[in-house]
Parts: C-alpha cells; structure tokens; sequence
C-alpha cells in the first residue's frame, strides 16, 4: 500500500516512549494523593488499547495490510475470556490460553479469505468478517447474553495459593497489564527485526518482487495476520477483565478508533501507537467534560495530523527536535550540531 | 517431428502457447537452454519476449505447452515456488525496495536462501553467512559505497544494477535479464554489458535485450521471435545472416 509509506519512520522518539512508560508505571503512587482512584483505571484502560493499537502497528506499519476489522479480534478476545471465567473455570491462564489460541484460529481462517485480495478488497472483507462477529454477539444471547452483555465475570487471581493477587485489585491489574504490554512489546520489536519481519517490511515495500525472490508473500502475510489478531485479542482479554463485554467491542467504531490511535500515535515504530492510544483517550476525556461532541473535535485533530504530520505524534516530535536543533545550530556551534542531527538519523535499529 | 533433447539442457520450453482472447502472445514456441549458455531474445515489440518471462516464472499460466527446468515441469507453479528452484529474473522496470536501504535490499534477497528465512525471533542481521554475503553480492555489483542509502536514492543506473544483483543474490543455476539496458546512456550500457559478462559466467542466462551491440557482445545463441513464433536461432553468425530475421526487423518495424 504505496499511501502507507508516507506513515513510516523509525528513528528518534523511542526515549521518550521508555519515559512515558517509566511514568505511567508511577502513576499508582500519586492515587489519593494526587488524584482520584479513577486515574489508576484510566491509566490501565491506555495500556489496553496501546496493545490493541500496536497489534494494528505490525500488519499496517510492517505488511502494509490496511484491515478494517481489528475489532474481531478485540471483541473475540473479550467475550472468549470472560465467558471462560464464567462458565469453565476461574482461571487467567485459561482464558488468556483459549482466547489466544482462538484468536490464532480465527485470523488464519479470516487471513485466509481475506489475504487472496488486495487493497480496498482486503479491508471491506475483514470488516464483513467482524462485523458477522458483532451479529453472532448480539443475536446468541445464552452464549453472549445478547445486548444486555456479560454480568458478573468473577475476578481471577495470579501466583500460587496461599500467595495470591485479585486481579480486582485496581493496583495489581495496572501493572499485571503493564508487564503484559512491556512483555508483548519486546516480542513484537524482537518480531520486527527478526527474518520473519524484514521480509514483511519488505512485502510492504514491492510485494511482487518478494514473491519473485522466492518467498510465500500470502503464507507471511497470514502469519503476520495471526500475529496481530492474537496481540488484539490479547487486549480484548485484558479489557473484558478491566471493564464490562457487550457487543460493542465488535462494533466497527471500536476498530475505527483504534486505527486512529495507531495513526495519531504513528505507525511503524510499533511504540507510537501505544502513544497514540494515550493521546487519543487522553483527548477524549478531556473533551467529553465540556462537549458531547467531543469526536468532532478529536476528529479535526486527526485530519490535520494525516495532514501535517502523516507519521503523527512520533514524527511530529522528531521534526520539532529536528527544527530547533537546526535553529540552535544556525545561532552557535554549528559543527557539534549538526554531528548530534546526523547521529539522530542513523541512530535506532 | 522430432524433440531436441541433450543432457546438459536446464531449461526447455515445449510447444508454449498462450493466448489473450484471441491474440497468440506466444505461440507454439519450443527451445532449449543447456546449463552455462547465454541466450539471447530478440524481437521487435510485441514479439511476445517479456509474456514468454511471464510464463516461465510463473508470473502467467501457459495456455498449452510445457516448461522443464532441471528435467521437471515448471509449468504453471506459482512465482515463488518456481524462484526457490533456482530461477531468478529481473524485470524490464524497476522493480526494487524504494524505501529500504540498498544493503537491505540485497540482504534481504540473500536471506531467501537461507534455512532460517521465516524465523520469528532470532535477529535477522545475526543470520550466519547472509551478512557475508551481502557484502560479497554488493561488491560484486559495484555498489558496495552506497550499502547504507536509500535505493530510490541511487542513479538510474545504479538502480539497474541493484536490480540484476537481487537476482543474482538468490543464488539461481538460471538467471532471466529481462532489458536490463533499456533507458540507459551509452557508457552504462557499456558498463552494465561487462556488468552481466562478469557475473554470467557458468550461469545459465535468458537475455531479453534490445541493444544488438550488447547482444552480439554477450550472446552465446540467439532466439529470434515474431509475432509470438521462433523465427530463428542459432549463433550470432547464422541468425544475422537469416533472411527471415532481416524480414522482420526491416518489414516489421
């Protein structure tokens, strides 16, 4: 997809994410004293769909696959955990396994269907895909419970009794989701660099040419698929613990505001989206205290980052740093300054 | 009608038909290619070159007719099922990784070759023996002083020959240059002819080539096509001496 291109970059801006990171797992510490307990939900609730968001990074910033169905995923993640808590057993690791393999199972069979077409083709058909999801939801009420939801999903705990943690614990869920999401992070960096991941990068940039050199351009781009699909419904999981599953997580919105997260936050460098998430909930919660018509707004803002600043916040901080490094190297040192520019360029990777 | 067959042969190509509609592309074409030959294919446009590329790298299905490489049939198998048996080709227009950097664009070539191609999480620079190579491919090509620029970045000719080199650099017994001269000055040409006579060496090569000065300079044979048929082929002697040949470039164009 030649207009993704535009969206890609990957220098710079990586420290400021590990700051980011570093602060939010700080953030319990001002509870009660800063703010309200509201705050430590509200951080949790970021780190869930930054995970979503970067799920939605390695198929459009790394293959080039614009899909228009992440909700599937997110949504069935959702339901698969919860209705495992409820129904078979009050185990995590059961319902983070069977919702993974499903989602695993699901992508390949979507990927399947989808990835023979191209372009528009492939995005309409993911979105029909996750939209039967959203129907299967809302028509099987003795599975789903319909519109009403799912009620009464019991907390899980970790570790080894007698030495457990609830997961109803606000404080022990906002750093079992940051472990979950650093961990996730790493895989999905070390995924990027690793064979597997160049050759998606390099589908994204001439597929033909990778099927010509030999390679299953569909079998890696199925594999990618499976990949995002288990990491989106991974966050699915998460959130069904954090709040409340009814069939609004397969709503084609949800998919909607996490491609734009992932596009606000900067596509391609697998943090910025997880940046994005933050800045788009963030904004969000700010907005909707003085207007209903809060998506108006986050809307504008979004058109002019797909503007101003195609790679979003990510690219929008390096070219700031960028023009006020050069404005302070016209004015002095302009030797050092420019060494500390080029640095920037080749840094990273 | 008797077949041609000899031992060495790498590449033969059957009674190759394909149509569009109603027009013969390629039309009952039958060659062979024996290993370390360099053939030429020429033609005036529309002679049906670039369709018989098409067919024998999977990018078309033929319509009738066989293609053998290393006496099995290649015949209508996908493009990256027919590259991993060792047939490479580069393309009439560029066709590179604009956005990654020429090294990359190499590397990740090579690493088509490699037994841990598809792995998920080793570290794809720590590939044993793809960096090596790498560098070997690119010094091969001249290219080596550009290894960290963009590719878009190069010279048009620069990028012509990233573009035979990540042919070459997957390691093929058969290499298609499909125009690698089109749109080049003369001294590229000249560089880019000494460029293939280098690297051709003990490798089977099919030549789609419009510059007869660098036919004649490379070519071990000569296919001659028209309007989708063989009209001749031979050495370069016997097929400029063919009155069928003169016809058709003279008539033809």
């Amino acid at each position: 997809m030649t207009f993704l291109r535009v969206f890609r970059g990957r220098q710079g801006g990586y420290y400021c994410f590990l700051i980011f990171l570093f602060a939010l797992a700080l953030l319990p510490l001002g509870v009660d004293r800063l703010y309200s307990s509201f705050y430590l939900r509200f951080g949790t609730e970021m780190l869930i769909w930054g995970l979503f968001a970067l799920s939605v990074d390695l198929i459009m910033g790394y293959t080039g696959l614009v899909s228009l169905g992440p909700a599937a995923f997110f949504g069935l993640g959702a339901y698969a955990g919860a209705i495992t808590l409820l129904r078979l057993a009050d185990s995590i690791w059961l319902a983070l396994l069977i919702s993974l393999v499903l989602c695993g199972i699901v992508a390949w069979v979507i990927g399947y269907f989808s990835i023979r077409v191209k372009g528009i083709y492939f995005a309409m058909l993911t979105l029909a895909f996750a939209q039967i999801f959203y129907e299967i939801a809302f028509r099987w009420r003795s599975l789903t419970g319909g519109s009403d939801g799912l009620i009464g999903v019991p907390d899980p705990t970790i570790g080894i009794p007698p030495y457990t943690l609830s997961l109803g614990d606000p404080y022990v869920f906002f750093y079992f989701t940051l472990a979950v999401v650093i961990l996730v992070y790493f895989l999905s960096v070390r995924l990027v660099n690793s064979p597997f991941g160049r050759v998606l990068q390099a589908i994204q940039d001439n597929e033909e040419r990778v099927e010509f050199l030999g390679y299953p351009v569909r079998v890696f781009k199925r594999r990618a698929f499976v990949a995002s699909g288990m990491i989106g419904g991974l966050a699915g999981m998460l959130f069904a613990l954090l709040s409340f599953v009814d069939p609004s997580v397969l709503y084609w919105f949800t998919s909607v505001d996490v491609l734009v997260m992932a596009l606000l936050g900067g596509l391609g460098t697998l943090y910025g989206p997880i940046i994005g998430a933050a800045a788009f909930l963030f904004s969000r919660d700010l907005l909707s205290s003085y207007t209903e018509y809060w998506r108006l707004i986050l809307g504008l803002i979004f058109v002019w980052f797909v503007i101003f600043s195609p790679q979003g916040l990510v690219g929008l901080y390096r070219v700031t740093k960028r023009r006020l490094l050069a404005l302070w190297a016209s004015s002095s040192m302009p030797i050092l300054i420019n060494k500390v520019v080029d640095d920037e360029d080749h840094a990273d990777r | 009608m008797k077949t041609m067959q000899t031992d060495n042969a790498i590449l033969q190509v059957r009674k190759l038909t394909r149509s569009f509609g109603r027009l013969l592309a390629v039309n009952n074409l039958g060659f062979e290619l024996k290993s370390g030959e360099l053939k030429a294919v020429i033609g005036p446009n529309g002679a049906g070159k670039t369709t018989l590329f098409n067919l024998i790298t999977g990018k078309l299905s033929p319509t009738s007719g066989d293609i053998r490489f290393q006496g099995g049939s290649i015949a209508g198998l996908a493009p990256h099922a027919i590259a991993q048996r060792g047939l490479a080709r580069s393309f009439q227009l560029l066709n590179l990784f604009p956005n990654l950097s020429v090294f990359e664009n190499v590397r990740v070539a090579v690493q088509a070759r490699h037994r841990l191609r598809s792995s998920l999480f080793t570290a794809a620079d720590g590939l044993k023996g793809v960096q090596g190579k790498t560098e070997e491919l690119l010094e091969r090509i001249g290219l080596s002083s550009y290894a960290d620029h963009q590719s878009s970045q190069l010279s048009y000719g620069d990028q012509r020959s990233l573009e035979i080199g990540l042919a070459l650099a997957t390691e093929p017994k058969l290499l298609l240059l499909d125009e690698p001269t089109s749109g080049m000055s003369p001294l590229e040409t000249q560089q880019t002819t000494q460029l293939i006579g280098r690297i051709s060496k003990g490798l089977a090569v099919l030549l789609i080539e419009h510059h007869i000065e660098v036919v004649m300079a490379l070519a071990d044979t000569i296919l001659v096509m028209h309007h989708g048929e063989k009209i001749a082929e031979g050495t370069p002697q016997q097929v400029s001496s063919d009155s069928k040949v003169q016809e058709a470039y003279l008539g033809g164009l």
